[in-house]
């Protein structure tokens, strides 16, 4: 038998030379097949062991693990060696301008009317509020008489109304949400929480006022419903719309089918108060008004006023918006030009 | 309304400044909107004489005044030519500061000093327009600041009062608000005058036939005045409240309406047709015509004053023209009733006239002043005006009691409110208002309302007064107490939109909300492309301009504008939707009002991005956001079936899309002409979904075992005729086994190898089996069944690669 270590040396460095003259991943493997793997040369001379003397066994045993660690190792290197090469040379021929612009789903935009009031909504549905809608072309009863706005009284005067062209002539656009109080009112027996929204018109057309707006009305009716409650509700709603330390004041006026009757002011959201033109120079913004609901008006829903009493608070969802976001110009809300839009 | 501060302390002596007096009354219900010192920017002009005047020297058309403040003398230079030497003028010295932001310092014009300028009424403030400069009255006082010298140290407060507070309409009103406030006394004036010998009676009659809408007629005559212009306080007080003074006696009732509320009319006693009045509705149409020459049309039901012959006034709303006071009048009727509210502003509003006078009257006018208002006229008046006034007056009703009792219970208060008033409490806030009390057993009281106030009909007006004037800022803060309400079905149909409109956002497109109503005029010119017989739309009846007379019957045409106005402001790639109601008649419930969610799209795909960059959108593309909303609202099962009949959309590329065999909606290529007459090039796609339709009561999702075993897919190739509709086929073919889970199209294909006329459409069918693997058999006669399927239903021939 020849010497042994000398054939292994041998096989190592045909191994040695095989794993150099390698290009590819594949000639490497190659390599690593011929003299290295499972089936190598090595792996195959060393079959022959068990047939040496005891005392060789050893010695060549050792010096096969050591040929075939080292040829791993080189293996390793030169498998690296030839990665990289490939990396640097795809790098040349694949590369791409990561500077060109993304695929960005082009997201669209919410108009800051239905944002405002998907707000609104969302804070009185918290507050143990539910919805309810109602017409937009509406009876004269609903919109006026039921509540107590008869005809020939002045108080028609505080909201100009269009009027449908149609026989009996009693259809109007409502002028406000309150119809729906009505509606809701003859539909349920009390306890009572709705909050109203929709679009609401006036015949009136300038910087403020809008031929077409919204509100969200509100109203609540119980055995043991008080002002103080609505002046709660309404104080943690405004915390809740303008945030913390908004001073409220609650002033009175005068709705027709509310009694007792107030407006409710917050503190200029753009001057706090020192007076500015946003709010006149009163330091004052009126954003709602509320009161008791009429005993006039439960009288047309068939409810006892001396059982229950009841709150209704309504809102321009408009004004809110143009407060929040500084718009001066209500028209901009129906223009739908692209250049407002995108900016919501 | 304006009120003057110095006009109100002459009915109440209050110790409130006029800002306090503003704050005090807004928090009362009254609102002041703005409180303004008149005299501002006058701080630094005093009265002045003019000592001497001559010509400058190096200009034609300015003069060299020397004038004295009463202390000094100075100099200056003035343009004006209105003035002469002795004249009372108002002089700016040097540092002052004018209303219009004019700085007035010493300076030398044309090399001559000036020490101050001498200023006209529009430098002051006063006067959009002056012709020269202000002279002021002879015996002014030299050196007195000018504010007070022309009455102008004074506040004007606007005051904004709501239709049910009538009675605050005038000074004396305000006053009593200020009382009700402080608890300060109001004080009506003394009223004097000299009367003649000779009975108002044997000069006039005066008789009411309609007394239930003339409640009270009080009159007084004068047989003697001179027409002539009333004094300067009067004429001031007058137009600073926005009243062009006019003559001594129609000033006289324009003050009083002013100061009391008490609405006035003054005939020419010689042009009263037998020197007669009555009060008596029209009874037949007629023609009058007012004081402003106007003819107007006269209803039956219409309360007029006559005279022996005919009517002479629209009573409460206008005078006529045939009795008024002219520059030659030397004998006058005063009149000052108490008209209906009602009766006066159904008048007003069929005339279309509101005047200062029907105003006040709608809202309600005092019906126990009227004769006070008459005397106080005749007192102001002869303190200015020689004038005869004959002995006695005419009063019908003024013996009759025109306060009411209203009862009230301290607890309802409590009840309403929400906070404890004291017995005393309450007592204090109602005799503050006037109105006595009469406390009776049980917590049950009897107030007593005086005449003026015609919104307190009952207890809860009461309450009211008892909340207001005790303050809300004294009423605590509590918290509802109720049980939780359920969820609505809108509460639902809410969450629902809001889902659908989210979808729409991600996928790109901007929310728009137009008004609900549309140009008549243009759906009448384009009536056939838009589909919808303008003759069955919603009208409105006094539109507030031509572009808004309709009631929009689908929400196509707002859109389609905004996209008209998008592409004008150079932005091409449009994504929009809007959630909105539609409207029209109907024969069901005669008119019909419906929540749709429409979109439109224009433009490019993929708008924004650098690859696929000329990609439009197409029908596909709409087709598909409308399959995913109404899938969002649960809106399955629903087809989409070709149809024509929608004419704003093209007819080969809509369809409807049906549900239970309703159309829920329909979307498509927006028809090319109705685009070409908007002025949109180009092609535009439209959804609109009907919300109610689409939506299905919420079903809980009932779980499949996923498959466990292998699926297998099979791609099958088919050419077909052009008219084959493909949603068809897949429909069918997914009916074909419940091991054909799904198929669907991934190519489509048409050109010259294909034949015209003809498409290919390749489909991949996954075949699985939910208990066992499918064997190839098993494959081979599904594969089988579905090419027979192809071939011998839709006419397809097989393609082999």
């Amino acid at each position: 038998m020849p010497d042994t270590t000398e054939q292994i040396a041998l096989l190592a460095e045909k191994g040695q030379q095989a794993i150099s003259v390698a290009r590819t991943e594949s000639d490497l493997l190659d390599a690593k097949g011929r003299y290295f793997g499972k089936k190598g040369a090595i792996s195959e001379f060393l079959k022959g062991l068990p047939a040496l003397p005891m005392e060789d066994r050893k010695r060549v045993g050792a010096a096969a693990n050591e040929a075939r660690a080292n040829l791993e190792a080189s293996f390793r290197r030169r498998l690296e060696e030839i990665r990289e090469k490939g990396r640097v040379a795809r790098e040349g021929i694949e590369r791409i301008d990561v500077t060109l612009p993304g695929r960005v789903p082009s997201f669209g935009h919410r108009h800051p009317i239905s944002q405002t009031m998907t707000e609104i909504i969302a804070i009185f549905q918290r507050l143990g509020f539910s919805i309810r809608g109602g017409p937009e072309i509406e009876k004269d009863y609903y919109n006026f008489e039921a509540l107590n706005i008869p005809k020939d009284h002045p108080a028609r005067d505080m909201q100009d109304t269009f009027y449908i062209d149609w026989p009996g002539g009693d259809l109007v656009l409502r002028t406000h949400t309150s119809p729906i109080q009505i509606r809701a009112m003859e539909a349920m027996r009390p306890p009572v929480r709705v909050i109203a929204p929709g679009a609401v018109y006036r015949c009136d057309s300038d910087v403020t006022h809008s031929p077409m707006f919204h509100q969200v009305e509100g109203f609540a009716v119980d055995r043991s419903t008080t002002m103080a409650d609505l002046k709660g509700l309404l104080t943690e709603f405004c915390r809740m719309m303008f945030g913390e330390g908004k001073t409220l004041r609650f002033r009175p006026s005068f709705f027709p089918f509310t009694e007792p009757s107030a407006e409710v002011d917050i503190r200029c959201v753009n001057c706090s108060g020192s007076g500015c033109r946003v709010c006149k120079d009163s330091g004052w913004l009126e954003i709602l008004g509320c009161g008791m609901i009429d005993p006039a008006v439960y009288g047309f829903v068939g409810y006892d006023p001396e059982e229950y009493t009841g709150f209704a608070f309504g809102m321009g969802v408009e004004r809110i918006a143009m407060l929040r976001h500084g718009i001066s110009d209500i028209r901009l809300f129906f223009e739908n030009d692209p250049r407002f839009l995108s900016q919501f | 309304m304006k009120v003057l501060y110095s006009w109100l302390t002459e009915f109440v002596d209050t110790r409130l400044s006029p800002r306090e007096v503003q704050d005090a009354l807004t928090m009362a219900g009254v609102e002041v909107s703005s409180c303004r010192y008149l005299g501002e920017g006058m701080d630094d002009v005093v009265v002045a004489r003019i000592l001497e005047m001559r010509p400058h020297p190096d200009a034609e058309k300015l003069s060299l005044c020397r004038v004295t403040d009463g202390k000094s003398e100075y100099r200056v230079v003035c343009g004006a030519k209105n003035m002469k030497t002795g004249d009372a003028v108002a002089l700016a010295r040097a540092g002052a500061t004018l209303p219009a932001g004019m700085q007035i310092g010493k300076a030398k014009i044309r090399g001559q000093v000036s020490e101050g300028m001498l200023c006209s009424e529009q430098e002051l403030g006063l006067a959009e327009e002056s012709p020269g400069i202000m002279i002021l009255p002879g015996d002014s006082q030299e050196g007195m600041p000018l504010a007070p010298a022309i009455g102008m140290a004074d506040w004007l407060l606007t005051v904004e009062i709501t239709p049910n507070r009538g009675d605050c309409l005038s000074v004396l009103g305000v006053a009593r608000e200020v009382a009700a406030i402080t608890g300060e006394t109001v004080v009506l004036p003394e009223v004097s005058f000299a009367e003649d010998t000779l009975p108002a009676a044997e000069v006039a009659s005066v008789v009411v036939t309609d007394r239930d809408l003339c409640p009270r007629y009080s009159a007084r005559v004068i047989t003697d005045v001179t027409i002539a212009p009333s004094p300067p306080g009067i004429q001031r007080r007058l137009a600073l409240c926005g009243v062009r003074p006019i003559n001594n006696i129609v000033d006289i009732t324009n003050y009083l309406l002013l100061e009391l509320g008490q609405p006035m009319h003054a005939f020419d006693l010689d042009r009263l047709a037998g020197n007669r009045i009555d009060v008596r509705k029209s009874g037949t149409p007629r023609t009058f015509t007012t004081l402003d020459g106007t003819a107007r049309e006269i209803l039956p039901e219409m309360l007029l004053i006559w005279d022996a012959e005919g009517p002479v006034a629209v009573a409460g709303v206008m005078g006529g023209q045939n009795t008024e006071v002219l520059p030659e009048t030397r004998r006058i009727l005063f009149e000052s009733a108490h008209f209906a509210p009602a009766s006066i502003r159904s008048t007003g509003r069929r005339l279309g006239l509101s005047t200062e006078s029907s105003y006040r009257f709608e809202r309600g006018v005092d019906p126990s002043g009227t004769m006070y208002a008459a005397d106080r006229a005749l007192s102001l008046l002869s303190g200015f005006a020689d004038i005869c006034v004959s002995a006695g007056s005419f009063d019908i009703g003024g013996d009759r009691e025109y306060r009411r009792t209203v009862p009230f219970r301290p607890a309802r208060a409590e009840r309403v409110i929400g906070r404890t008033y004291s017995d005393r409490e309450c007592t204090d806030v109602l005799t503050r208002l006037g109105f006595p009390v009469k406390e009776g057993g049980k917590g049950a009281w009897e107030v007593t309302v005086p005449a003026h106030r015609f919104d307190i009909e009952r207890e809860i007006d009461l309450v009211e007064e008892i909340a207001r004037l005790s303050g809300y800022d004294t009423i605590p803060t509590t918290y509802p107490e109720s049980e939780a309400p359920d969820f609505s079905p809108d509460d639902r149909l809410a969450a629902e939109v809001e889902r659908a409109s989210e979808f729409l956002r991600t996928e790109g497109f901007s929310q728009a909300i137009n008004f609900s109503f549309v140009s008549g005029k243009e759906w009448e010119k384009h009536a056939s492309l838009l589909g919808f017989d303008p003759s069955d739309a919603m009208r409105v009846a006094n539109p507030i301009s031509e572009d808004t007379t309709l009631m929009r019957p689908h929400l196509l045409t707002g859109l389609l504008h905004n996209v008209e106005g998008s592409i004008r402001r150079f932005v091409d790639d449009i994504r929009l939707f809007e959630v909105g109601k539609a409207f029209g008649k109907s024969l069901a419930e005669g008119h019909f009002e419906e929540l749709r969610i429409a979109f439109v799209m224009y433009g490019r795909r993929m708008p924004g991005t650098w690859s696929g960059a000329g990609e439009t959108v197409d029908f596909y593309d709409a087709k598909g956001v409308a399959e995913a909303i109404l899938a969002l609202l649960g809106g399955k099962p629903f087809h989409f079936v070709p149809a024509a009949s929608r004419p704003f959309l093209e007819p080969g590329k809509s369809s409807e899309i049906v549900k239970d065999g309703e159309a829920i909606g329909w979307v498509g290529a927006v028809c090319r002409d109705l685009l070409s007459a908007l002025e949109i090039a180009g092609a535009a796609y439209y959804g609109e979904i009907r919300v109610h339709k689409a939506l299905s009561a919420p079903v809980a999702v009932q779980y499949r075992a996923i498959p466990r075993f292998p699926p297998v897919f099979r791609d099958i190739a088919c050419v077909f005729p052009m008219s084959v509709p493909v949603g068809d086929v897949l429909a069918m073919v997914r009916e074909l086994s419940p091991e054909i889970r799904e198929a669907e199209v991934f190519d489509v294909f048409t050109g010259a190898k294909i034949g015209a006329g003809r498409k290919s459409i390749a489909f991949r069918i996954r075949i699985q089996a939910e208990q066992r693997t499918l064997t190839d058999a098993d494959v081979h006669s599904i594969h089988t069944k579905v090419v027979n399927l192809l071939e011998n239903r839709f006419g397809g021939t097989i393609r082999t690669s």
